[in-house]
């Protein structure tokens, strides 16, 4: 066991603990930048594209955002303003914006592994029956939440390498995502905090809606209502993770750069296993989605067979590529012509016949 | 500071979580006594949803499908099957009331939708509705047994306030997805995939236990209204039988219940098997007058039965004598006489269902309705009885201008018989009627029932043709 992955499940109360005194030491701050965050969010991807069709671009301000907090709180002098933060990142905030699209790989596994649900939780319903499917269910989308919520923090310690003076996309992305990687059981922790949390916002939102008559509010009013009465939660969420960047970044980050030094394992090797895992995984999938085609009723043999051989043979060029992930010298198409070569048409032809 | 402020925090969560569940949390309550036999106990409940929104809710929802019902015209527009569903669901009314004080004020209505689909449903405050394709030959029928245990279930989610649960689940799981959903990132194209998935793994496993709540409880109030428990198990046989061209075996049924929010067949029917002989003592007590309306009191029973003296509704309400025609051509068929083909047709009539327990307790109901009331009803035979005849209401109608009633009495009363003639002459009875006797004497009789079955298409033809 290296120092890096003995970071335990407990240090995510340390570090709530930490994020806390933050918070109470410059609410204002905090609630400042969580509104300016979220009313670009709002601005950029919510409203007027439609819900979410150009959500990237959030990943551009949310990176810029991310990074001005790290670094007005990392001052010597206990802090600055968020518009510190903005100085201090000049020269760099192209840098930064462009290292927020680390964020993709994120919303390509929710993409992916969400897409599954459906046929994998039918034939499991099939095997074991409805209830066992229904638990397995939530435990199968809270993994998909955990393993997307510490990607995108890979994605947020990416922007802070950036920020901090790292010049290569690749590598910042490479440094953030090991960070995440080290730090999976205390994320495991702010993600069961986090859901926890948004439970009870959800269940305090349904108890308040489900007092409030038509004769009450109604028509637009209510739909108005319906609408923004989530957003508290999501400003609360949006707040937490801002404080707890400071104290859960630097613990990561830092021990990252120590667990790599100790190990000896370079940021080129560990690129190389994630491509050799990530593809033993898309082939696994691959192999489940057959046996799950073999209970299903409800999706076509043709959906089955497309969307396992996209996912086997995604899962087959990856693994052939991860050589060029292990070289930071290797050229772009290197890395990516698995995606374009295989994957993409596979997936392509997989969606077509899924129609989705 | 920090640390009052941290505790201060997480006492303030725990109370926010004590009270969002305690606030919800409630149990329902049976009358005194009503515990006795019960099959299904009472329980705690988390309801996030207050009862008033769910009836507001309900009452919109109930008032937009009548308006849609009555636009195309299919609402309580067929007199014999309208009658049929108020004779199982008024008994269900009484039952229920009686098990469940809170459901006494509720705004009971029951209707009949022709729309073709088979299904029924209860919104909460008791407003029901049969749709016709529920009650059509292949599925139930005119069977009151079985479509009172179709009714008695969908009753049974009203009385658990089941769309209240559902209600503040589904706030849940909406509110819960969209959040996580906004956290990640996941956008618009994954985001509808985690609100399914969540509220699927959030409702559907309780979905199904309340389906088997109902199924138990529906039992219950069926077998404590009057009817019989052994029909359960053969409805929801005859129900599942409707899927098994679409799910042969375990594994299809299984898939089935989870792609649905409905327990397997299997599960169902040995559910029912298991408690159907626990429900048979409830039934001997629910069934106080085993030929007519069930679930009324002793009073009520003997006021109905001089009622129905009054309006000629006795067991001879089915005269064979009167299609002489019928007569003649069984008559014919077999090689007997008239007077024996009359006696045989007239047995028959009797031992259908519909003759003996259903159509007279179908008219009878029918009458009941029509009279609005047990005073008036009592008022109406007293003067039929002062009048000094031996002719009934139904087969006599300018009788009822003879009887010593007020207007108001006396309007009540031809709309009693006005409905009664309309549910017993509607085509739907007549032929269903017919078909039924045809069945019964051709079980002796192979040439009468051709006979009969070759008449009734001459009839159906005639009417095409028209």
């Amino acid at each position: 066991m290296t120092p890096a992955s003995a970071i335990p499940f407990s240090a995510s109360a340390q570090w709530f603990d930490r994020a806390w005194n933050l918070w109470c030491r410059r609410p204002v701050f905090f609630a400042g930048t969580a509104l300016l965050m979220l009313a670009l969010r709002w601005g950029v991807d919510l409203v007027p594209f439609g819900g979410g069709a150009f959500i990237f671009l959030s990943y551009l301000t949310d990176a810029l955002i991310f990074a001005m907090v790290w670094l007005a709180l990392s001052q010597a002098d206990g802090g600055g303003g968020l518009m510190d933060g903005w100085r201090l990142l000049n020269g760099r905030r192209g840098r930064v914006a462009r290292a927020g699209l680390w964020g993709l790989p994120s919303a390509a596994v929710g993409f992916l592994l969400l897409a599954l649900e459906g046929p994998l939780f039918e034939a499991i319903g099939v095997a074991l029956g409805a209830r066992v499917a229904g638990w397995l269910m939530l435990g199968w989308i809270f993994a998909v939440g955990w393993i997307c919520c510490t990607l995108l923090f890979g994605a947020l310690f990416a922007c802070i390498e950036a920020a901090r003076g790292e010049d290569g996309l690749w590598t910042a992305g490479l440094k953030g995502m090991r960070a995440a990687y080290v730090g999976w059981r205390p994320l495991l922790g702010v993600w069961t905090a986090f859901v926890c949390g948004a439970a009870l916002c959800a269940a305090l939102t349904a108890g308040v809606m489900g007092h409030l008559g038509l004769t009450a509010i109604d028509g637009v009013a209510r739909d108005a209502l319906e609408y923004w009465i989530n957003w508290p939660a999501l400003f609360i969420a949006v707040m937490a993770l801002l404080a707890l960047l400071t104290p859960c970044g630097g613990d990561l980050l830092a021990a990252a750069e120590a667990g790599g030094q100790h190990d000896g394992l370079t940021l080129a090797a560990f690129g190389e296993t994630a491509a050799v895992r990530l593809g033993m995984v898309l082939k696994t999938l691959a192999a489940a989605v057959v046996l799950s085609g073999l209970f299903v009723i409800d999706v076509g043999a043709g959906s089955i067979v497309v969307g396992a051989l996209g996912l086997w043979l995604t899962g087959r060029a990856l693994a052939k590529a991860a050589p060029a992930w292990g070289d930071s010298g290797a050229s772009l198409w290197a890395r990516w012509r698995w995606l374009v070569l295989t994957g993409l048409p596979a997936v392509i032809l997989w969606l077509g016949v899924a129609g989705m | 500071m920090a640390g009052w402020r941290k505790w201060g925090a997480m006492a303030g969560g725990a109370m926010v979580v004590a009270l969002v569940l305690a606030g919800g949390l409630e149990k329902e309550r049976r009358a005194e006594g009503g515990a006795d036999g019960a099959l299904l106990k009472d329980g705690w409940r988390i309801r996030l949803a207050s009862a008033r929104v769910a009836e507001e809710i309900s009452a919109r929802s109930y008032a937009q499908r009548m308006e849609e019902y009555s636009a195309k015209g299919t609402l309580d527009n067929l007199p014999y099957a309208t009658e049929l569903v108020g004779s199982v669901a008024e008994p269900l009314i009484v039952a229920a009331k009686t098990l469940y004080p809170q459901t006494r004020d509720w705004a009971w209505e029951w209707h009949l939708a022709d729309t073709g689909e088979v299904n029924a449903y209860c919104m909460p405050g008791g407003r029901m509705v049969v749709l016709s394709g529920l009650l059509s030959d292949e599925i139930l029928g005119d069977d009151r047994d079985m479509l009172a245990t179709i009714l008695a279930h969908e009753v049974s989610h009203a009385i658990l306030q089941h769309s209240r649960e559902a209600l503040g689940r589904a706030g849940v799981a909406q509110g819960l997805a969209w959040t996580v959903a906004k956290s990640l990132k996941i956008g618009a194209l994954r985001e509808h995939e985690m609100i399914k998935g969540l509220k699927s793994a959030l409702l559907d496993p309780r979905s199904r236990m309340r389906e088997s709540e109902a199924d138990v409880l529906g039992l219950e109030l069926m077998a404590r209204a009057g009817f019989d428990p052994a029909k359960a198990v053969a409805t929801w046989e005859r129900m599942a039988g409707r899927l098994s061209a679409r799910a042969q075996g375990k594994m299809a049924q299984r898939a089935i219940a989870f792609l649905s929010d409905h327990p397997s067949d299997s599960d169902r029917l040995a559910r029912m098997r298991a408690l159907q002989p626990k429900a048979v003592p409830l039934a001997a007590k629910g069934k106080r007058w085993e030929w007519t309306v069930q679930g009324i009191d002793d009073r009520q029973a003997e006021s109905l039965e001089k009622a129905a003296t009054a309006f000629g509704l006795g067991a001879g309400l089915f005269s064979v004598t009167e299609h002489s025609e019928v007569t003649q051509q069984v008559a014919k068929a077999e090689g007997i006489a008239p007077k024996a083909a009359a006696a045989e047709l007239e047995k028959a009539v009797w031992d259908t269902g519909l003759s003996q327990g259903g159509a007279v307790q179908i008219a009878l109901s029918a009458m009941l309705r029509g009279i609005g009331g047990w005073e008036r009803l009592a008022r109406v035979e007293q003067a039929w009885t002062r009048l000094g005849t031996t002719r009934g209401l139904y087969q006599e109608p300018a009788l009822v201008a003879r009887l010593d009633l007020s207007d108001d009495d006396r309007a009540h009363t031809f709309n009693a018989v006005k409905r009664i003639d309309g549910t017993l002459r509607a085509e739907g009875f007549i032929a269903r009627l017919w078909r039924d006797v045809a069945a019964e004497i051709g079980k002796t009789r192979p040439k009468a029932a051709a006979a009969l079955r070759s008449w009734l298409d001459g009839i159906n033809d005639g009417r095409a043709e028209r």
